[in-house]
């Protein structure tokens, strides 16, 4: 009876420890460790356009990329940093942002630069109509950092 | 010599009220507080709009570029809450109650009232939002401060979390637009 009694409890407590360190672990700011595609932006963008948006949202949102890219400029956003990157598609824009914690990489980044990076798709946005204010296509990524 | 100097000057003052701003890095925070637990959110990638001659207001905030600190907040967020998968962005549409008093043209603050659609999680509702538009130079900001109540929205929260999860959130929005490149 006694060893029910001690298993039961340290079950319990074993499990309000997983719990708890569930419960309170921290998000991971930064893309690293194997991405799950190795791709050219270029590629991405094409997968964009061709593939229906629940398909591309499906495939990529919410995964790791490493891609190839040129900075076109960098935006301060509060405290994290984003690089607008060159998509090469006219009305099609490319957002990579860094998380505060990670802003330090870029320091010696300039527009113009050539930038291997591994972030993960937060997906694209498309212009609903084509009187749509917001008529560009943007395709974001977040966690990124420089590789 | 006046009536062309008018004609120059009618014609600048023309194009900047056809104007548009325009950006794709706006942020938009969101705050949950109870007598228990406050946490926030973070969104650097929302896109906003405005059109100086027409007053419209345009938002679209992307639910997956919301940023928790903690991991497991995150994954239900998107998953459970705001069901991402089927709702990928939320959106505002509206315009600018009495939007001739702002002069896009002209540094300075502006308050207004934006009174519009919010889509958030498939459910439209109409509101009406106090903000502030910073006009200095070519920039343009967009502020605001509101709540929403997530039951509004169809997004339940359950028993289980409702000593940690607020029903009302607090949302503060903060977008720096500039004019849109022309073709």
């Amino acid at each position: 009876m006694k060893k029910i009694i001690f298993i039961a409890a340290a079950l319990v407590l074993i499990g309000g420890a997983v719990g708890y360190y569930l419960y309170t672990k921290p998000s991971e700011f930064v893309s690293d460790g194997d991405p799950d595609f190795k791709m050219n932006l270029s590629a991405v963008i094409d997968e964009s356009n061709k593939l229906k948006d629940g398909e591309f949202s499906t495939k990529y949102t919410g995964k790791s990329v490493e891609f190839d890219a040129e900075v076109e400029s960098i935006i301060e956003n509060g405290r994290s940093k984003t690089l607008v990157l060159k998509s090469g598609v006219e009305d099609f824009v490319v957002n990579a942002n860094f998380h505060e914690s990670n802003v330090e990489v870029l320091q010696k980044i300039v527009a113009g630069d050539k930038v291997k990076l591994q972030c993960e798709c937060s997906g694209v946005t498309k212009p609903e109509s084509e009187d749509d204010l917001l008529s560009e296509v943007v395709l974001n990524f977040t966690r990124c950092n420089l590789k | 010599m006046k009536k062309v100097l008018f004609s120059i000057f009618s014609l600048i003052s023309l194009s900047i009220n056809a104007q548009v701003f325009t950006t794709s890095t706006g942020n938009v925070n969101f705050i949950s507080a109870t007598k228990f637990e406050e946490f926030s959110a973070q969104n650097n990638q929302v896109s906003a709009a405005v059109s100086a001659d027409k007053g419209v207001v345009q938002f679209k905030v992307p639910v997956n570029s919301f940023q928790f600190e903690k991991a497991l907040m995150q994954t239900h967020f998107q998953e459970n809450y705001m069901e991402s998968a089927t709702y990928p962005n939320s959106t505002f549409k509206g315009k600018i109650k009495d939007a001739s008093s702002v002069k896009f043209n002209t540094d300075g603050v502006y308050d207004v009232v934006a009174e519009g659609t919010l889509e958030l999680h498939g459910v439209s509702k109409e509101i009406s939002v106090p903000g502030k538009i910073t006009v200095k130079g070519n920039a343009v900001n967009l502020a605001a401060n509101f709540s929403i109540l997530c039951s509004d929205y169809g997004v339940k929260i359950p028993k289980n979390n409702m000593n940690q999860v607020s029903n009302s959130i607090s949302i503060k929005v903060n977008c720096d637009l500039a004019p849109k490149k022309k073709k």
